[in-house]
């Protein structure tokens, strides 16, 4: 047998293992209901929402991502060290478990379900469901990817790019259609276990192949591109302004709020369950991305001289050219479980958005649970088709898309802060919120999108005009659009009006009793 | 928001929620401002010293808010007579 073939014999072996378990007797609800589907009714208990959070909040970043960006911008990495402790001790910690303590009492199944109790239905609903759709659908597409770039290089490409992404988004329709998120937690379970023992793994023979001495490594790097070994990085990515912004605002403040997110919190027991997770799930998350240094740097020992995007593809390069074929095959694998356990968990929120905030508020009202549950199913499918046929653009803007999804969730925070966590005489209104979302994207995405060049099928091509200073622009986006965002939303919130009151007293109070009965 | 009548959600009350903010900020600061202050190309066991500056405060910080963590929890049970 070829190499290529253990590689695909793996890969069959995992897809098999993730279709079981995403679709076995233990991932069937009782009910029929959107409440049993999307989310889970009667809620999951500690280890199984543990892993399945410490799954979901990996994309095709933690593999092959991590390793060629520490091959590209060396211990600049570090960053990522921040958000994988700041995000579960702050942000589930503390608002995790609040979005958990209103999900079980007032039963929602939606993000903007939250946001809305508090500040008032209509049309904001919509808004919101569709501004969070169009945030994730970047994110969505650059994490399968990655994942894809893997399979088909780890198959010497007899499994083409295009084949790679097709298995994924058929394996996810799967799965999603039949048993919703209890399927989508169930295989990322499994998921998260096994890019965790491939994560090590792959560190372990790295040290292998250079005879575990690290020493040797950090001095061939040292004379060879010393830059690797503090910030701001060879390429200068990590300049003060970005590592005092970008770790905090452009992925901790906002991982934890993105739509799965929510998902998983409302699905969690009850609040003791999504407390204990935000106190120990960022040994898992902290533990998944150790082991990229020694892979990354051991990349950049083989194969010192790779740019660009070749840089990013350097540890697929190293286990092409000297791992053994079944072990290419278990990482391979690794990075499919990536890039899936973020994918069906996206889908699966999506799809509850689309189904319960636009179809069923505003299309059909007054339908059965047994008819949202198949129009939910069909926009899974819908969802996943629109990922993979982006995806197949072969996109090269992958970091600019995540951006984008970063920048666009965190203007949200304002909306989430207000509702989970009541501050005295601080004072937020609906129109308030709107206000700063609009303007804080706006920023942002200058930000982002500044001085960019797009081109439009080799014929023409779209320039987007920097209009924000360049000193500006050094901050990451998320960070600009926020500092936009919050004063402005303050400042309309004094002029407009108010959340009814009575709204205001039922969530507060129902935070008051779960988290503020303590002496 | 208007939250005349509900307690300030964002004032730690018990002392082991005070402790769980403290330890909270001392070690996000080292991680996060403290790093910039280590950026030199040193080994600290064959690995770059901000790498280990950074995981190590990580760790610090994780297991110090766990433990502030389960204190708080036990608090909890006990106030609710559980």
């Amino acid at each position: 047998m070829e190499s290529w073939h253990y590689t695909i014999i793996i890969v069959i072996l995992y897809s098999l293992l993730i279709l079981w378990v995403g679709t076995g007797r233990w991932t069937k609800s009782k009910t029929n209901t959107m409440d049993d589907y999307f989310k889970v009714g009667s809620g999951f208990g500690f280890i199984v929402l543990y892993l399945g959070i410490a799954g979901g909040f990996h994309t095709a970043f933690a593999i092959p991502g991590s390793m060629g960006f520490y091959y590209s911008h060396g211990v600049a990495f570090a960053a990522n060290i921040l958000w994988t402790v700041l995000t579960p001790l702050g942000v589930i910690y503390f608002i995790g478990s609040r979005i958990t303590c209103l999900g079980k009492k007032f039963n929602y199944i939606t993000p903007a379900d939250l946001i809305v109790d508090y500040f008032g239905d209509g049309k904001f609903r919509a808004f919101l469901a569709i501004y969070i759709l169009v945030a994730c659908i970047p994110l969505m597409t650059a994490n399968v990817t990655g994942p894809a770039i893997l399979l088909s290089s780890g198959t010497e490409g007899h499994i083409p790019y295009w084949g790679a992404l097709a298995i994924m988004g058929v394996m996810v329709i799967i799965y999603v259609t039949s048993s919703g998120i209890r399927g989508v937690t169930w295989t990322t379970v499994a998921q998260a276990i096994w890019m965790f023992v491939a994560v090590w793994a792959a560190a372990i023979w790295c040290l292998t192949l250079i005879d575990g001495d690290l020493m040797t490594l950090f001095n061939t790097i040292k004379d060879t591109e010393p830059e690797l070994l503090t910030l701001p990085g060879p390429q200068g990515l990590a300049t003060r302004e970005w590592w005092l912004t970008w770790p905090v605002f452009g992925i901790a403040l906002y991982w934890a709020i993105l739509p799965r997110g929510f998902m998983f919190f409302y699905s969690a027991k009850d609040v003791a369950t999504t407390r204990r997770i935000g106190l120990t799930v960022g040994f898992y998350l902290m533990a998944m991305y150790l082991p990229a240094m020694v892979i990354g740097f051991t990349a950049f020992y083989y194969f010192p001289t790779l740019e660009g995007a070749a840089g990013d593809n350097s540890f697929p390069l190293l286990l092409a050219t000297y791992a053994p074929a079944w072990f290419a095959g278990i990482i391979v694998a690794g990075g499919l479980a990536a890039g899936m356990s973020s994918m069906d968990a996206d889908t699966n929120a999506n799809a509850a958005m689309l189904t319960k905030d636009v179809y069923a508020g505003f299309i059909n009202k007054n339908a059965s649970d047994k008819h949202y549950l198949s129009v939910g199913r069909i926009f899974v499918v819908l969802l996943v088709s629109l990922t993979v046929l982006a995806a197949g653009y072969r996109w090269s803007l992958v970091v600019l898309m995540i951006g984008v999804t970063a920048a666009m969730i965190v203007q949200l925070l304002p909306a989430v802060i207000a509702v989970t966590i009541p501050m005295g005489r601080l004072r937020l209104t609906k129109m308030g919120i709107t206000a700063g979302i609009i303007v804080g994207l706006i920023v942002s995405l200058m930000a982002l999108l500044g001085g960019k060049v797009f081109p439009l099928g080799g014929f023409a091509e779209i320039i987007i005009p920097k209009l924000l200073p360049a000193s500006w622009t050094r901050f990451d986006a998320s960070f600009l659009g926020l500092a936009f965002n919050i004063p402005l939303a303050l400042i309309v919130s004094q002029f407009t009006k108010a959340p009814d009151p009575e709204a205001v007293a039922r969530i507060h109070g129902a935070l008051d009793e779960e988290f503020g009965r303590r002496p | 928001m208007s939250d005349r009548g509900h307690s300030n959600h964002l004032i730690p009350r018990s002392l082991w929620d005070k402790l769980y903010l403290g330890w909270f900020l001392v070690c996000f600061l080292m991680v996060w401002i403290g790093t910039l202050f280590v950026n030199k190309p040193i080994p600290v066991f064959g690995m770059p010293l901000v790498y280990v500056w950074a995981s190590g405060w990580g760790i610090v910080w994780l297991f110090g808010c766990l433990f502030f963590g389960q204190k708080i929890e036990k608090e909890r049970l006990a106030a609710k007579g559980e």
